[in-house]
C-alpha cells in the first residue's frame, strides 16, 4: 500500500509541476491533482503557491505522504500544456494506466520540439509590430518595433548570460532604449516612443498582472498577489533597464 | 475602415504572441481570431469608457475562447491567453512606472490605477464568462 501511495504522489507531483510549468491555471492543476488521487483511491489535499507545489494523500486507513516541490522556471509551453492536460483526462476517466500514464508524461516532459528559432523570430516581430501599430500608431515605427523587437527577442532568449529574469529584463529595457535610438535615425518617420513602446511588450508582463488578479478573486489569493508583486518588480527592472540605455545613449553625444 | 484593420493587426499580434508560448499553429490561428474579435469589440466600445469596453470585451473573449475550446476538447487557456493579450494594460503599467521613475507621481499613480482596474475588467469579465459557459455547459450535460 504504502508503495503505491508513493508512486500516486509522484505521479500526482510530476503532474502538478510540469502543468504549472507549462502555463496552466493554479486552479486547473489543483483539480486535477485531486481527480487523480480519487481516481486511485486516495484522499488528496494540494496547495500550489506560484512555484511551490504542496500534496498530501491519505488512504482509507489514515495513512498518510507529503511532499513539498519547489520549481524555479515557468516557461509556459501551451503544446506541452495540453498534452499533459489530455493524458490526465485519459487517466482520470480510465482509458490509462498509472504506470503507462506516468510513461507517457516524461515522454512529454523530455520531448524538446518546438518552433524553429526563425519562426519564433518573426512571430516576435509580427507581435511588436502588430502592438505598436494598434496601440501608438504610425507604420515606420511599427516596422521599427518589428525589427528592434526581434533582435531584443534573440538576444533575450538565445544568448542567456546569466539566468537571472530580472537581471533579463534589465538587459532588455537597455537593448530596446539603445536599439530604439539607433533606429529612429534609420527608419525615417518613425518616434522613439512608438518604437520603445512596441518593442516592449514581449518583456512587459501584462499577462502577469492581469492572470494574478483573476487568481486572487478564484480564492488563489496567496499565488495572485505573489504574481503581482512579481510583475511590479519585473516591471520596474525594463523601465529601470531603458533609463540606463537612455542615459548612456545621452552620454555618447551622438 | 480603420477599426476593422487594426482589429486584424490586433489578431496577428495575439496569434504570433500564442506561437511564442510554443502553441500549436491551429490554436495559434484561433487566438489570433479571438484577439482580432476582442479588439474590435473593444475599439467599437470605447465610447462607453475604457473599463465598460474592457470588460465586455475580456467576457466577449471569455465565452468564444471556452466554447471553440468545449467543440475542439481542449484547455481554453491557450486561447483566451492569446485572446486577451492585446487587452493586457502592458503599456499603462509601463507609462505609469515611467512616470514614476521621472518624478511625475500624480499621473503615475493615476496610469496605475488605471492599469490595477483595466486588469480587474479584464479578470472579472473572464471569470463571469467561465462562470457562465460552466453553468450552461451542465445544463446541457443534465438533459
Amino acid at each position: 500500500m504504502e508503495i503505491e501511495m508513493e508512486r500516486a504522489l509522484d505521479f500526482m507531483t510530476e503532474v502538478a509541476a510540469s502543468l504549472m510549468s507549462y502555463g496552466s491555471p493554479t486552479t486547473r492543476t489543483e483539480i486535477w491533482v485531486t481527480r487523480i488521487g480519487q481516481k486511485l483511491g486516495f484522499q488528496v489535499d494540494i496547495a500550489i503557491i506560484y512555484t511551490v507545489i504542496y500534496i498530501t494523500v491519505r488512504d482509507k486507513d489514515g495513512n498518510f505522504k507529503s511532499i513539498t516541490k519547489r520549481l524555479f522556471s515557468l516557461p509556459s509551453d501551451f503544446e506541452k500544456f495540453m498534452r499533459v492536460d489530455t493524458l490526465v483526462k485519459k487517466f482520470v476517466d480510465g482509458n490509462i494506466q498509472l504506470a503507462e500514464a506516468h510513461i507517457e508524461l516524461k515522454k512529454i516532459i523530455n520531448d524538446q520540439s518546438t518552433y524553429s528559432i526563425f519562426l519564433r523570430l518573426i512571430a516576435a516581430a509580427l507581435t511588436c509590430g502588430g502592438f505598436e501599430y494598434v496601440l501608438v500608431g504610425g507604420t515606420m515605427s511599427a516596422i521599427a518595433s518589428m525589427v528592434l523587437g526581434a533582435v531584443v527577442y534573440a538576444a533575450t532568449n538565445y544568448v542567456k548570460l546569466l539566468n537571472n529574469r530580472f537581471f533579463q529584463q534589465f538587459t532588455s529595457g537597455i537593448m530596446i532604449s539603445i536599439g530604439a535610438w539607433l533606429l529612429v535615425h534609420l527608419f525615417k518617420g518613425s518616434t522613439l516612443s512608438g518604437v520603445v513602446s512596441g518593442s516592449i511588450m514581449l518583456f512587459v508582463p501584462g499577462l502577469l498582472i492581469t492572470n494574478g488578479f483573476s487568481e486572487i478573486s478564484q480564492a488563489s489569493v496567496i499565488s495572485g498577489t505573489i504574481k503581482e508583486s512579481e510583475a511590479m518588480a519585473l516591471l520596474i527592472a525594463l523601465v529601470f533597464g531603458i533609463f540606463a540605455g537612455t542615459v548612456f545613449v545621452g552620454g555618447m553625444n551622438f | 475602415m480603420n477599426i476593422i484593420i487594426n482589429s486584424i493587426i490586433a489578431g496577428v499580434a495575439s496569434g504570433s504572441f500564442t506561437i511564442l508560448y510554443n502553441a500549436r499553429f491551429s490554436d495559434a490561428l484561433i487566438a489570433g481570431a479571438i484577439g482580432a474579435l476582442g479588439w474590435f469589440v473593444n475599439s467599437t466600445l470605447n465610447g462607453y469608457g475604457m473599463l465598460t469596453a474592457t470588460l465586455i470585451s475580456a467576457f466577449t473573449i471569455g465565452i468564444v475562447g471556452r466554447v471553440i475550446s468545449r467543440v475542439r476538447h481542449m484547455p481554453s487557456q491557450p486561447l483566451i491567453v492569446g485572446g486577451i493579450v492585446v487587452l493586457v494594460p502592458g503599456f499603462m503599467a509601463f507609462k505609469a512606472m515611467n512616470a514614476f521613475v521621472v518624478g511625475k507621481n500624480t499621473e503615475g499613480t493615476t496610469l496605475m490605477l488605471n492599469t490595477f482596474l483595466t486588469a480587474a475588467a479584464i479578470g472579472t469579465g473572464l471569470i463571469v464568462a467561465v462562470a457562465i459557459t460552466a453553468i450552461i455547459f451542465k445544463i446541457r450535460i443534465r438533459r
